[in-house]
Parts: C-alpha cells; sequence; structure tokens
C-alpha cells in the first residue's frame, strides 16, 4: 500500500468510526420494537456492534464472520429487522471492499428489499461501495413509506407530511385508503425515484374532512421492465371537536295543530250563535221583573243577530273547511323550527371550525 | 267605603289602564299601538222604580270611542256617550244622559278575557241632576262564530264601588253584555247589549231599582298593525 493509499484508507476508517455510533442511534430510534425485545437482541447487537467496529478498522474478513452469523438461520439470536437490514447492509459494503462485486450487490439488494429507505452515505462510504449498492438499487424495485409522526393538526391550513420511497426509477402512486374501503384519496401518482416528501390535507375525494378512523397510506409501483412492488404503512385519525348539537327532528302530527275543521265544527257554530241569543236574553233577564218583565225589547236585536251569526259561521264552516288560522299558525310553527335548526347549523359550523385531527401512528410498514 | 278609599282605588286602576302605553313611551318606541277610532250610536233604555211606580226613559245616544290595543292580550277603549232619553211612561221625566266609561280587558285564556270598567254617568232632567260614578270588575267569554270575520262575547260584571250623588250606593250593582264584534283589517264594527242593574238599600220601607239597557251599534276605523291571530 502506498503512502497515499494508505492515507485515504485512514481517512475512510475514520469516517467509519465517526459514522458508527451515529448509525447506531438512527437504528435503535427507528425501531418501535426495540425496547421490548432487548435483551434478547442485546447479544445480535453486541456481534453487531463487533462486525461494525472491525469493518472501521479494516479487519474486513473477520467482520465478516460476525455479519454472517447475524443473518444466519441457525443464529440462536432474535434479529429484529432492522438488524438484519444493518447486517445485509455492512455485507455489500465489506464484500465489495473485497472486489466481489456481485456478492456485494446481491447482499445490498437484500437489504433493499428489506428497508428501501436504505442508503449509504457519500460522506461514510467509499465509492466503490456505493457503487455496488448504485448496481443494487437499479436491480432492485422496492418502495416504502415512513410510519407517520404523531401530531395534532388544523385540516382548514395543516396537511400530514408523508415521506415515500422509491430505489429506482418507477411510476410511483400513493394514496391514502380508510381501512374497509378500496379507493383512496391519490396523494402521489407519477415517475420517480429516491425519497419523495408528500402531504396529504386530510381530505377525503368529496372535499370532505377524513373521518376518524383507521387508514393505511398504501404506496404502489411499476417500472419500465414491468417489475411491481407495493407497501403500506398504517395510521389513525381522531377528531378533537367539542360536542356538536342535534338539529330538531322535523314536528309531528301531534305537534301541529289540524288544519281542516271537523264534520261537527259546522252544527257546532250554529250552536255557538244559539248559545249566544240564549245568553244575551239572559243578561236581559238581570233586570229586575218588577221593571218590566223577564226580557227587555232591545235583546231581541242581539239575539236575532246572534243566531243569524251562528247560522251565517256554520254555512262558512260547511263551504271552506280549512282552519286558515291553524294554517298559518303550523306555517309559524315550521318557520321556527326551520330558524332554530339554522341556528344549530351555525353553531355547529363554529364548532367545526375548531375541529383538530390527531395522527396515531401504528404499526411498520408492510 | 270612604271617600279617599275611592279615589285610592280609583288611581290604582287608572294607572293600571295607561301603564303599558306609558311604559312604551318611555322605551321610545313611539309607533302607535293597533286600535281602533269608532262612532257609536245606541238605543238606551233607563228604567227606576222608585217604590212608588215605574219610570222609564228611552232614547238615542251618539258618541265616539277610541281603543287602544297595546299588546295582543291587553286592550283599552274609552268610550264617551250622549243623548237624550225621552219619558216613556205617565210620571216619567225626559232626562239627559251623558257617559264616559274607561275599560280595560285582558285575556287570560285563549277564551276568556278580564274586564276592569271605570265610569263616569250624569243624568240631567228639570229638576235635578245626578252624577254616577262607578268601578266594576268582570270578564267575557268569547269564541269565533264566523272564522276570521265575526266573534261573539258574552260578559257579567259586578261594581263593588258605586257613588251616587244625593243617594246612598246601591247594595247591588250587576252589569251583563252580549257583543258581537268583527274586527278586520281596517273595519272595526261591533253590536252589542248591555243592561246595568242597581238595587238601591230599602228605606222607609221602599226599595229603589234602577237599570239601564243599551243596544250600542259602533262602527271604526283600525289603525297600527296587528300581530297574527293565533289559531284557535
Amino acid at each position: 500500500m502506498t503512502a497515499s493509499g494508505a492515507a485515504t484508507v485512514r481517512r475512510t476508517a475514520r469516517c467509519r468510526r465517526a459514522a458508527l455510533p451515529a448509525l447506531a442511534v438512527a437504528f435503535a430510534l427507528a425501531s418501535p420494537l426495540a425496547p421490548r425485545a432487548a435483551s434478547a437482541q442485546s447479544n445480535t447487537a453486541e456481534t453487531l456492534t463487533q462486525a461494525t467496529k472491525l469493518y472501521e478498522d479494516l479487519q474486513v474478513e473477520r467482520a465478516l464472520v460476525l455479519l454472517r452469523q447475524v443473518i444466519s438461520p441457525s443464529s440462536p439470536f432474535e434479529v429484529s429487522h432492522e438488524q438484519r437490514v444493518q447486517a445485509y447492509t455492512y455485507l455489500g459494503a465489506s464484500l465489495a471492499i473485497l472486489g466481489m462485486r456481485d456478492s456485494s450487490i446481491a447482499y445490498f439488494r437484500a437489504a433493499l428489499e428489506r428497508d428501501p429507505f436504505t442508503d449509504l452515505d457519500p460522506s461514510r462510504f467509499t465509492e466503490r461501495e456505493r457503487s455496488a449498492f448504485g448496481e443494487a438499487r437499479h436491480r432492485t424495485l422496492a418502495v416504502g413509506a415512513r410510519p407517520l409522526a404523531p401530531r395534532r393538526l388544523d385540516p382548514r391550513t395543516d396537511a400530514i407530511p408523508m415521506v415515500i420511497v422509491s430505489t429506482h426509477v418507477a411510476a410511483v402512486r400513493a394514496e391514502v385508503v380508510a381501512a374497509g374501503d378500496t379507493s383512496g384519496v391519490p396523494v402521489f401518482d407519477r415517475e420517480t425515484e429516491g425519497i419523495r416528501e408528500l402531504s396529504w390535507n386530510v381530505r377525503l375525494a368529496d372535499g370532505r374532512v377524513a373521518p376518524a378512523g383507521r387508514y393505511w397510506l398504501v404506496v404502489r409501483a411499476r417500472d419500465s421492465l414491468g417489475v411491481t412492488d407495493s407497501s403500506s404503512v398504517g395510521f389513525e385519525l381522531a377528531w378533537d371537536l367539542p360536542a356538536l348539537e342535534d338539529s330538531l327532528p322535523p314536528l309531528a302530527a301531534t305537534d301541529l295543530l289540524p288544519e281542516r275543521w271537523p264534520p261537527s265544527s259546522a252544527p257546532r257554530q250554529l250552536a255557538k250563535g244559539s248559545i249566544f241569543a240564549l245568553g244575551a236574553i239572559a243578561v236581559s233577564s238581570l233586570g229586575r221583573r218588577s221593571l218590566g218583565g223577564s226580557v227587555r225589547p232591545l235583546t231581541k236585536g242581539i239575539a236575532i243577530a246572534g243566531v243569524a251569526a251562528g247560522i251565517a259561521g256554520a254555512v262558512d264552516r260547511w263551504k271552506h273547511p280549512v282552519n286558515t288560522a291553524a294554517v298559518e299558525q303550523n306555517q309559524r310553527r315550521r318557520e321556527a323550527l326551520g330558524a332554530r335548526n339554522a341556528a344549530i347549523a351555525a353553531r355547529n359550523a363554529a364548532r367545526l371550525a375548531e375541529l383538530r385531527i390527531i395522527v396515531i401512528p401504528s404499526g411498520l410498514p408492510e | 267605603m270612604s271617600r279617599q278609599r275611592c279615589l285610592t282605588l280609583g288611581a290604582s286602576v287608572l294607572i293600571a289602564l295607561f301603564a303599558p302605553p306609558a311604559v312604551a313611551v318611555a322605551q321610545g318606541r313611539l309607533t302607535l299601538p293597533p286600535g281602533a277610532v269608532s262612532v257609536v250610536g245606541a238605543f238606551a233604555d233607563h228604567r227606576v222604580d222608585t217604590g212608588l211606580g215605574l219610570e222609564r226613559a228611552f232614547g238615542p245616544m251618539f258618541g265616539a270611542q277610541l281603543d287602544v290595543e297595546p299588546d295582543p292580550r291587553f286592550g283599552v277603549s274609552l268610550r264617551a256617550l250622549g243623548g237624550t232619553l225621552d219619558a216613556k211612561l205617565p210620571g216619567s221625566e225626559t232626562r239627559s244622559v251623558g257617559e264616559l266609561a274607561l275599560t280595560s280587558r285582558l285575556d287570560v285564556l285563549s277564551w276568556f278575557r278580564g274586564t276592569v270598567s271605570a265610569v263616569g254617568r250624569s243624568y240631567s232632567g228639570a229638576l235635578a241632576r245626578q252624577h254616577w260614578s262607578e268601578l266594576s270588575l268582570g270578564g267575557e267569554g268569547h269564541a269565533p262564530l264566523i272564522d276570521g270575520i265575526l266573534d261573539a262575547s258574552l260578559g257579567l260584571s259586578l261594581a263593588p264601588v258605586v257613588r251616587v250623588t244625593g243617594r246612598q250606593g246601591p247594595d247591588l250593582a250587576v252589569a251583563g253584555s252580549a257583543r258581537l264584534r268583527h274586527s278586520g283589517e281596517r273595519l272595526d264594527l261591533s253590536l252589542g247589549y248591555s243592561l246595568e242593574r242597581y238595587d238601591f238599600p230599602v228605606v222607609e220601607g221602599t226599595r229603589r231599582v234602577e237599570e239601564i239597557s243599551m243596544l250600542t251599534l259602533r262602527a271604526g276605523l283600525r289603525f297600527g298593525r296587528r300581530p297574527p291571530a293565533s289559531a284557535q
């Protein structure tokens, strides 16, 4: 090895040493299952740590041995999804350094198939490693979506950020699909490559705010060779909203006045006129008999008028059985109900303006 | 009842009658309340049994009436009538009658209203003049006879306070009324019959009894805008 070559190797080694803790932390944070399976995976984690340290110290052959132990089906230790991806990535990188390009590509592909977001930082990996990784990406079509971050947002002004990835150029379609639904709301539909940041305005296709429930961000891709892949990540939406008022039900028959007079109404008007005439005579009889008999002459006028009015009232009821006053009263009641429901709708609209959507991530990408 | 108590009671009634319009003015609502202004014609039959024989006078009276309804359930009317009643029996004398009546009505039920009336009446004959003042309380039931066109009402009232100049007040003062009324958009017509009976205390073995009955025809023009009527 020349002096300049040795310096390059040392620089690369320094970069790798610097990158190692960050990578380890990133893998640990990316795993929601990490706390639960920590003890079971401790040996795997130690092995991976040791392997990456050997890799950074350019003891690639020894690192390969440990990395192969990690991915071996006969390994007695539990290996998480992230640990397996990390092992495949370092296997690919190690084999690339050793000049075993085809094997390197195969391991990189294995890593990409398991996690399409896998990438090699140009500042941490050599050109040879990245070349092999690029070839692996070219040969592998894999798409994925990042789990959503928990957040609370105003659906009128905010949107839910989403991140998807495609390992190489392909026609990618991403849509939000409600659980139990078949059609979704498209949020991305075009040819793309690499990571894409999207946003969803929490609206359904018809413009309504998405109701609370479980949803999936589904990503599908097809490349120029006809190869397809898909991935999805689940999340839940919850509504944070003041209680809404129920609108008042339509008026029932019991709430309305009868709008037609009953058949007995006409004779009743006649009876009323007769009762009035008798009442007028009774008023007349209030007078003392000593003042001139029991009925005063002037009474006759009002009594006759009362009977005539009763007859006219009965005829009117026969000819016009519609109770116009009741019709008007019912109309006023309907208008009052409409006004109250309009007020309720206005209050509900004001409360809906206070709607906030809570995004609850759930599960890993599938 | 003492004169002072009568005055106090009368003042209270007047305040009750005019309080709503006064409140409306005080609140700055100077819009004219609905009501009617009418001319009134009546035939009056005045009968008196002095214990010495029956006197009867009969004749027309004319006047005017102002009705104000500041609230759909409350109304006040002021009526002035005057006329000359001719003697109809021997021993009777022709007399002039003038009357000023203030009545307020308050709907208590959909078919019943309470009434309070303050009446001043004057009889003038060739020999003397007599003034009557009374306060009466009563009620009247009413119902439509022809929908939206004609209402009928029957009323009864008692007058606990009656003062007659030169005479002790009556033991019993009772009145009844029957009325048909058309209250349209512009016209307000009514035909009514009323009878007032006054039984005075027995003095020296004789009881004086008086009554005045009237058949009244009123024709008026409405003003102001009434709220819609409710269905019966």
